[in-house]
Protein backbone atom coordinates (compact mmCIF):
# COMPACT_ATOMS: atom_id res chain seq x y z
CA UNK A 1 0.00 0.00 0.00
CA UNK A 2 1.80 3.34 -1.09
CA UNK A 3 1.14 6.90 0.70
CA UNK A 4 -0.77 7.78 -2.28
CA UNK A 5 -2.98 4.78 -2.26
CA UNK A 6 -3.60 5.32 1.35
CA UNK A 7 -4.34 8.79 0.82
CA UNK A 8 -6.91 8.10 -2.15
CA UNK A 9 -8.69 5.94 -0.46
CA UNK A 10 -8.72 8.33 2.96
CA UNK A 11 -10.04 11.11 0.50
CA UNK A 12 -13.07 8.89 -0.65
CA UNK A 13 -13.73 7.75 2.74
CA UNK A 14 -13.95 11.51 4.22
CA UNK A 15 -16.21 11.93 0.59
CA UNK A 16 -18.27 9.17 1.76
CA UNK A 17 -18.47 10.28 5.63
CA UNK A 18 -19.81 13.59 4.42
CA UNK A 19 -22.36 12.29 2.21
CA UNK A 20 -24.16 10.76 5.55
CA UNK A 21 -24.34 13.82 7.47
CA UNK A 22 -27.63 14.65 8.03
CA UNK A 23 -29.91 17.80 6.33
CA UNK A 24 -29.89 21.00 8.38
CA UNK A 25 -33.27 21.00 9.65
CA UNK A 26 -33.51 24.50 11.04
CA UNK A 27 -31.45 27.76 10.58
CA UNK A 28 -29.33 28.79 13.70
CA UNK A 29 -28.98 32.12 13.87
CA UNK A 30 -25.12 32.87 15.94
CA UNK A 31 -25.44 35.39 18.76
CA UNK A 32 -23.84 38.63 18.38
CA UNK A 33 -20.66 38.18 20.23
CA UNK A 34 -19.47 35.02 17.91
CA UNK A 35 -20.34 36.82 14.97
CA UNK A 36 -18.00 39.59 16.58
CA UNK A 37 -15.72 37.04 17.40
CA UNK A 38 -15.96 35.74 13.98
CA UNK A 39 -15.33 38.98 12.28
CA UNK A 40 -12.11 39.78 14.07
CA UNK A 41 -11.07 36.39 13.33
CA UNK A 42 -11.38 36.85 9.69
CA UNK A 43 -9.73 40.51 9.84
CA UNK A 44 -6.70 38.88 11.54
CA UNK A 45 -6.56 36.34 9.58
CA UNK A 46 -6.72 39.03 6.64
CA UNK A 47 -3.46 41.28 8.10
CA UNK A 48 -1.69 38.85 10.28
CA UNK A 49 0.11 40.44 12.93
CA UNK A 50 1.96 44.32 12.99
CA UNK A 51 5.16 42.31 12.63
CA UNK A 52 7.02 43.50 10.34
CA UNK A 53 5.66 46.92 10.70
CA UNK A 54 6.92 47.54 14.41
CA UNK A 55 10.45 45.68 13.23
CA UNK A 56 10.66 47.91 10.47
CA UNK A 57 9.64 51.11 12.69
CA UNK A 58 11.93 50.01 15.20
CA UNK A 59 14.91 49.88 12.57
CA UNK A 60 13.61 52.88 11.44
CA UNK A 61 14.00 54.34 14.85
CA UNK A 62 16.93 52.72 15.76
CA UNK A 63 18.87 53.93 12.71
CA UNK A 64 17.50 57.61 13.32
CA UNK A 65 19.04 57.41 16.88
CA UNK A 66 21.88 55.87 16.22
CA UNK A 67 22.49 58.00 13.06
CA UNK A 68 21.51 61.56 14.20
CA UNK A 69 21.50 60.66 17.99
CA UNK A 70 17.81 63.05 17.46
CA UNK A 71 14.48 61.31 18.14
CA UNK A 72 12.09 61.51 15.14
CA UNK A 73 9.75 63.86 15.16
CA UNK A 74 5.89 64.09 14.58
CA UNK A 75 6.81 66.97 11.70
CA UNK A 76 5.17 67.06 8.61
CA UNK A 77 8.94 66.52 6.52
CA UNK A 78 9.85 63.42 9.18
CA UNK A 79 6.08 61.94 8.46
CA UNK A 80 6.10 61.67 4.88
CA UNK A 81 9.44 60.47 5.03
CA UNK A 82 8.33 57.74 7.21
CA UNK A 83 4.94 56.98 5.28
CA UNK A 84 7.35 56.82 1.97
CA UNK A 85 9.92 54.24 3.60
CA UNK A 86 6.76 52.35 4.51
CA UNK A 87 5.49 52.68 0.99
CA UNK A 88 8.46 51.27 -0.81
CA UNK A 89 8.65 48.26 1.99
CA UNK A 90 4.80 47.03 1.97
CA UNK A 91 3.15 48.61 -0.66
CA UNK A 92 3.29 44.57 -2.08
CA UNK A 93 1.53 43.42 0.84
CA UNK A 94 -1.22 45.60 1.54
CA UNK A 95 -3.10 48.74 1.54
CA UNK A 96 -2.18 51.58 3.40
CA UNK A 97 -3.26 54.54 4.39
CA UNK A 98 -1.97 56.82 7.26
CA UNK A 99 -4.72 57.69 9.64
CA UNK A 100 -6.59 57.43 12.60
CA UNK A 101 -10.41 59.03 13.96
CA UNK A 102 -11.57 61.68 16.20
CA UNK A 103 -12.15 60.59 19.54
CA UNK A 104 -11.83 62.75 23.07
CA UNK A 105 -9.93 59.47 24.86
CA UNK A 106 -7.12 60.43 26.03
CA UNK A 107 -4.38 58.03 25.13
CA UNK A 108 -1.68 59.46 26.17
CA UNK A 109 -2.00 58.49 30.00
CA UNK A 110 -0.75 54.86 28.36
CA UNK A 111 2.74 53.58 29.19
CA UNK A 112 4.86 50.70 30.42
CA UNK A 113 6.52 52.49 32.86
CA UNK A 114 6.38 50.51 36.38
CA UNK A 115 5.10 47.44 34.42
CA UNK A 116 8.01 46.73 32.30
CA UNK A 117 11.14 44.70 33.87
CA UNK A 118 13.61 47.28 35.68
CA UNK A 119 16.27 45.74 32.82
CA UNK A 120 14.63 47.63 29.77
CA UNK A 121 14.99 51.57 29.76
CA UNK A 122 13.04 53.47 27.62
CA UNK A 123 14.59 54.89 24.81
CA UNK A 124 11.75 56.53 22.79
CA UNK A 125 8.20 57.85 23.12
CA UNK A 126 5.90 59.57 20.59
CA UNK A 127 2.40 60.44 20.91
CA UNK A 128 -0.10 62.15 19.04
CA UNK A 129 -3.80 62.49 19.08
CA UNK A 130 -4.15 59.11 18.00
CA UNK A 131 -1.33 56.78 18.19
CA UNK A 132 1.26 56.34 20.64
CA UNK A 133 4.28 54.40 20.54
CA UNK A 134 6.60 53.53 23.64
CA UNK A 135 10.23 51.63 22.75
CA UNK A 136 12.26 49.93 25.45
CA UNK A 137 15.72 48.22 25.12
CA UNK A 138 17.61 46.12 27.61
CA UNK A 139 21.44 46.16 27.70
CA UNK A 140 21.33 43.33 25.05
CA UNK A 141 19.77 45.63 23.18
CA UNK A 142 16.74 43.38 22.88
CA UNK A 143 13.60 45.79 22.32
CA UNK A 144 10.43 45.99 23.68
CA UNK A 145 7.38 47.90 21.59
CA UNK A 146 4.22 49.07 23.48
CA UNK A 147 1.73 50.83 20.96
CA UNK A 148 -1.65 52.35 21.38
CA UNK A 149 -4.20 53.71 18.64
CA UNK A 150 -7.60 54.55 18.38
CA UNK A 151 -9.76 52.43 16.21
CA UNK A 152 -13.09 51.56 15.61
CA UNK A 153 -15.01 48.18 15.00
CA UNK A 154 -15.36 49.27 11.05
CA UNK A 155 -11.62 49.70 10.86
CA UNK A 156 -9.00 46.80 10.02
CA UNK A 157 -5.69 46.92 11.37
CA UNK A 158 -3.09 46.99 8.14
CA UNK A 159 -1.00 44.01 9.55
CA UNK A 160 1.56 42.66 7.06
CA UNK A 161 1.13 38.95 6.51
CA UNK A 162 4.18 36.82 7.71
CA UNK A 163 4.47 33.28 7.09
CA UNK A 164 6.42 32.51 10.38
CA UNK A 165 3.95 33.98 12.79
CA UNK A 166 1.28 31.80 14.46
CA UNK A 167 -1.54 33.87 16.31
CA UNK A 168 -3.68 31.86 19.41
CA UNK A 169 -6.55 33.25 21.23
CA UNK A 170 -5.71 34.92 25.15
CA UNK A 171 -7.16 36.74 27.39
CA UNK A 172 -6.59 39.57 28.54
CA UNK A 173 -8.45 40.44 32.49
CA UNK A 174 -11.31 38.64 30.84
CA UNK A 175 -11.13 40.80 27.16
CA UNK A 176 -10.30 38.00 24.34
CA UNK A 177 -6.51 39.20 23.09
CA UNK A 178 -4.39 37.82 20.33
CA UNK A 179 -0.90 36.10 21.17
CA UNK A 180 1.35 35.47 17.94
CA UNK A 181 4.51 34.11 18.47
CA UNK A 182 7.57 33.58 16.08
CA UNK A 183 8.47 29.84 15.21
CA UNK A 184 12.69 31.65 16.17
CA UNK A 185 13.02 32.27 19.89
CA UNK A 186 15.41 35.22 18.55
CA UNK A 187 12.12 37.26 17.07
CA UNK A 188 9.84 38.67 19.04
CA UNK A 189 6.25 37.49 19.92
CA UNK A 190 3.26 39.96 20.48
CA UNK A 191 0.21 40.77 22.15
CA UNK A 192 -2.86 42.32 20.94
CA UNK A 193 -6.27 43.59 22.52
CA UNK A 194 -8.94 46.36 22.46
CA UNK A 195 -9.77 48.83 25.19
CA UNK A 196 -12.89 49.65 26.76
CA UNK A 197 -12.77 52.65 24.54
CA UNK A 198 -12.02 51.11 21.08
CA UNK A 199 -8.60 52.10 21.05
CA UNK A 200 -5.63 49.03 19.94
CA UNK A 201 -3.11 47.99 22.20
CA UNK A 202 0.07 45.77 21.47
CA UNK A 203 3.38 45.14 22.96
CA UNK A 204 5.79 43.06 21.03
CA UNK A 205 9.06 41.91 23.03
CA UNK A 206 11.52 38.83 23.02
CA UNK A 207 9.17 37.37 25.99
CA UNK A 208 6.89 34.62 26.52
CA UNK A 209 3.50 34.26 26.42
CA UNK A 210 2.81 34.59 29.94
CA UNK A 211 5.00 37.45 30.51
CA UNK A 212 3.54 39.31 27.74
CA UNK A 213 -0.06 39.04 29.02
CA UNK A 214 1.00 39.81 32.44
CA UNK A 215 2.32 42.68 31.11
CA UNK A 216 -1.08 43.63 29.01
CA UNK A 217 -3.48 43.03 31.92
CA UNK A 218 -1.02 45.66 34.26
CA UNK A 219 -1.36 47.77 31.27
CA UNK A 220 -5.61 47.26 31.18
CA UNK A 221 -5.81 47.98 34.58
CA UNK A 222 -3.58 50.83 35.13
CA UNK A 223 -5.46 53.00 32.85
CA UNK B 1 6.47 56.56 15.09
CA UNK B 2 3.31 56.18 12.71
CA UNK B 3 1.04 53.55 12.70
CA UNK B 4 -1.41 52.91 9.89
CA UNK B 5 -4.76 51.57 9.24
CA UNK B 6 -6.35 50.11 6.07
CA UNK B 7 -9.97 48.96 5.06
CA UNK B 8 -10.84 45.91 3.33
CA UNK B 9 -12.61 47.60 -0.15
CA UNK B 10 -12.79 44.77 -1.86
CA UNK B 11 -15.29 42.51 -1.24
CA UNK B 12 -14.19 40.19 -4.11
CA UNK B 13 -10.86 40.13 -1.86
CA UNK B 14 -12.26 36.85 0.84
CA UNK B 15 -10.02 35.32 2.68
CA UNK B 16 -9.76 31.42 2.73
CA UNK B 17 -10.78 31.29 6.60
CA UNK B 18 -13.93 33.83 5.60
CA UNK B 19 -14.81 31.63 2.93
CA UNK B 20 -14.59 28.66 5.50
CA UNK B 21 -16.65 30.62 7.51
CA UNK B 22 -19.56 31.12 5.50
CA UNK B 23 -19.75 27.70 4.33
CA UNK B 24 -19.32 25.93 7.47
CA UNK B 25 -20.24 27.21 10.35
CA UNK B 26 -23.69 26.12 10.53
CA UNK B 27 -23.24 22.61 10.07
CA UNK B 28 -20.36 22.97 12.39
CA UNK B 29 -22.57 24.69 14.70
CA UNK B 30 -25.26 21.31 14.40
CA UNK B 31 -22.39 19.00 14.50
CA UNK B 32 -21.38 20.36 17.94
CA UNK B 33 -24.75 21.04 19.08
CA UNK B 34 -25.69 17.35 18.43
CA UNK B 35 -22.70 16.39 20.70
CA UNK B 36 -23.38 19.27 23.80
CA UNK B 37 -27.20 20.08 23.05
CA UNK B 38 -25.98 23.50 24.62
CA UNK B 39 -26.38 26.84 21.73
CA UNK B 40 -23.26 28.69 23.74
CA UNK B 41 -20.65 25.79 24.08
CA UNK B 42 -21.47 24.38 20.45
CA UNK B 43 -21.06 28.24 19.06
CA UNK B 44 -17.57 27.69 21.34
CA UNK B 45 -16.77 25.00 19.37
CA UNK B 46 -17.55 26.73 16.28
CA UNK B 47 -15.17 29.38 17.29
CA UNK B 48 -12.49 26.93 18.30
CA UNK B 49 -12.74 25.64 15.82
CA UNK B 50 -12.32 27.74 13.33
CA UNK B 51 -9.02 29.69 15.25
CA UNK B 52 -7.50 26.13 14.66
CA UNK B 53 -8.47 26.19 10.96
CA UNK B 54 -6.85 29.37 10.79
CA UNK B 55 -3.63 28.17 12.15
CA UNK B 56 -3.30 25.72 9.36
CA UNK B 57 -5.05 27.29 6.86
CA UNK B 58 -2.32 27.02 4.55
CA UNK B 59 -2.99 23.24 4.54
CA UNK B 60 -6.52 23.15 3.68
CA UNK B 61 -7.13 23.02 0.28
CA UNK B 62 -9.37 25.65 -1.41
CA UNK B 63 -12.91 26.52 1.00
CA UNK B 64 -14.92 24.35 -1.57
CA UNK B 65 -13.22 21.29 -1.18
CA UNK B 66 -14.56 18.17 0.85
CA UNK B 67 -11.20 17.83 2.24
CA UNK B 68 -11.47 21.48 3.67
CA UNK B 69 -15.09 20.63 4.66
CA UNK B 70 -13.75 17.63 6.39
CA UNK B 71 -11.24 19.52 8.12
CA UNK B 72 -13.37 21.84 10.17
CA UNK B 73 -16.12 19.59 10.77
CA UNK B 74 -14.05 16.86 12.42
CA UNK B 75 -11.76 19.99 14.29
CA UNK B 76 -15.88 21.21 15.58
CA UNK B 77 -16.09 17.53 16.97
CA UNK B 78 -13.26 16.70 18.53
CA UNK B 79 -13.38 20.24 20.69
CA UNK B 80 -17.13 19.15 21.09
CA UNK B 81 -16.02 15.82 22.58
CA UNK B 82 -13.25 17.43 24.96
CA UNK B 83 -15.98 20.36 26.11
CA UNK B 84 -18.36 17.36 26.64
CA UNK B 85 -15.90 15.32 28.28
CA UNK B 86 -15.37 18.39 30.69
CA UNK B 87 -18.48 19.26 31.69
CA UNK B 88 -19.09 15.52 32.18
CA UNK B 89 -16.25 15.15 34.85
CA UNK B 90 -17.84 18.10 36.12
CA UNK B 91 -21.27 16.64 35.86
CA UNK B 92 -22.91 19.58 33.95
CA UNK B 93 -23.59 17.48 30.97
CA UNK B 94 -27.70 16.25 31.06
CA UNK B 95 -27.53 14.18 28.03
CA UNK B 96 -25.09 11.66 27.26
CA UNK B 97 -23.58 11.55 24.00
CA UNK B 98 -22.22 7.96 22.74
CA UNK B 99 -18.39 8.72 22.46
CA UNK B 100 -17.61 5.77 19.85
CA UNK B 101 -20.05 7.58 17.40
CA UNK B 102 -18.37 9.56 15.16
CA UNK B 103 -20.52 11.95 14.23
CA UNK B 104 -21.69 11.07 10.87
CA UNK B 105 -24.72 8.70 11.41
CA UNK B 106 -24.23 4.81 10.40
CA UNK B 107 -21.08 4.29 8.33
CA UNK B 108 -20.66 0.93 8.61
CA UNK B 109 -22.18 0.00 5.61
CA UNK B 110 -20.12 1.74 3.06
CA UNK B 111 -20.89 0.59 -0.32
CA UNK B 112 -17.70 1.92 -2.13
CA UNK B 113 -15.70 -1.51 -3.66
CA UNK B 114 -12.52 0.34 -2.79
CA UNK B 115 -11.39 -2.95 0.07
CA UNK B 116 -9.13 -0.12 1.62
CA UNK B 117 -11.53 2.56 1.57
CA UNK B 118 -14.03 -0.22 3.70
CA UNK B 119 -10.95 -0.83 5.53
CA UNK B 120 -10.46 2.35 6.66
CA UNK B 121 -14.08 2.94 8.03
CA UNK B 122 -13.33 -0.06 10.36
CA UNK B 123 -10.65 1.84 11.92
CA UNK B 124 -11.69 3.40 15.13
CA UNK B 125 -11.73 7.38 15.08
CA UNK B 126 -9.09 7.72 16.22
CA UNK B 127 -6.98 6.08 13.98
CA UNK B 128 -8.66 7.54 11.08
CA UNK B 129 -8.31 11.33 12.18
CA UNK B 130 -4.60 10.57 12.53
CA UNK B 131 -4.10 8.86 9.25
CA UNK B 132 -6.48 11.89 7.22
CA UNK B 133 -4.35 14.20 9.08
CA UNK B 134 -0.94 12.85 8.02
CA UNK B 135 -1.88 11.34 4.96
CA UNK B 136 -4.38 13.88 3.07
CA UNK B 137 -3.44 17.21 4.79
CA UNK B 138 0.49 16.37 5.41
CA UNK B 139 0.64 17.79 9.55
CA UNK B 140 3.41 16.68 11.07
CA UNK B 141 3.31 14.48 14.28
CA UNK B 142 3.50 17.79 16.17
CA UNK B 143 0.12 19.45 14.65
CA UNK B 144 -1.66 16.07 14.97
CA UNK B 145 -0.94 15.79 18.62
CA UNK B 146 -2.29 19.71 18.77
CA UNK B 147 -5.65 18.60 16.79
CA UNK B 148 -6.16 15.32 18.23
CA UNK B 149 -4.97 16.42 22.48
CA UNK B 150 -2.02 13.56 22.40
CA UNK B 151 1.19 13.83 22.57
CA UNK B 152 3.43 13.89 19.21
CA UNK B 153 4.82 10.16 20.11
CA UNK B 154 1.90 9.13 20.46
CA UNK B 155 0.45 10.52 17.34
CA UNK B 156 3.51 8.52 15.76
CA UNK B 157 2.82 5.71 17.45
CA UNK B 158 -0.95 5.82 16.51
CA UNK B 159 -0.71 6.40 12.78
CA UNK B 160 2.00 3.76 12.87
CA UNK B 161 -0.13 1.27 14.43
CA UNK B 162 -3.08 2.51 11.97
CA UNK B 163 -1.39 1.82 8.67
CA UNK B 164 0.05 -1.51 9.86
CA UNK B 165 -3.40 -2.21 10.88
CA UNK B 166 -5.20 -1.40 7.69
CA UNK B 167 -2.10 -3.91 5.77
CA UNK B 168 -3.24 -6.50 8.05
CA UNK B 169 -6.62 -6.14 7.54
CA UNK B 170 -6.37 -6.20 3.53
CA UNK B 171 -4.48 -9.34 3.64
CA UNK B 172 -6.82 -10.96 6.01
CA UNK B 173 -9.24 -10.56 2.93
Amino acid sequence: MTDMQLKNALLEAQEYMLNQLPKIEEHHEFSPGIQRRMKRLIRLERYAVWYRIIKAAVAVMAISIILSGMILAFNDEARAYVVKWFENHFAENGYMYQGGIESNMDISIYTLDGIISQEYQRINRQDSNDSLVEAYADENGRMTIFTVMLSSEEEVFNIVADESINCETVSVNGKQATYYSSDSTDESNAITWQGNNGELLSIRAIMDKESLIKMAEAVDKKR
Amino acid sequence: MLIFLATIEDETEKTKIETIYELYAERMFHLSFSILHNNEDAEDAVQTAMVRACKHVKKLQEPYDKSTMWYVLETTKNISIDIYRKKKMMREMERPFDESNDGYGSVSQISSDNKLVKKIMELSVNERDVLMLKYVYGFNYSEISENLGMSAVAARKAAQRAREKLERLLKEE
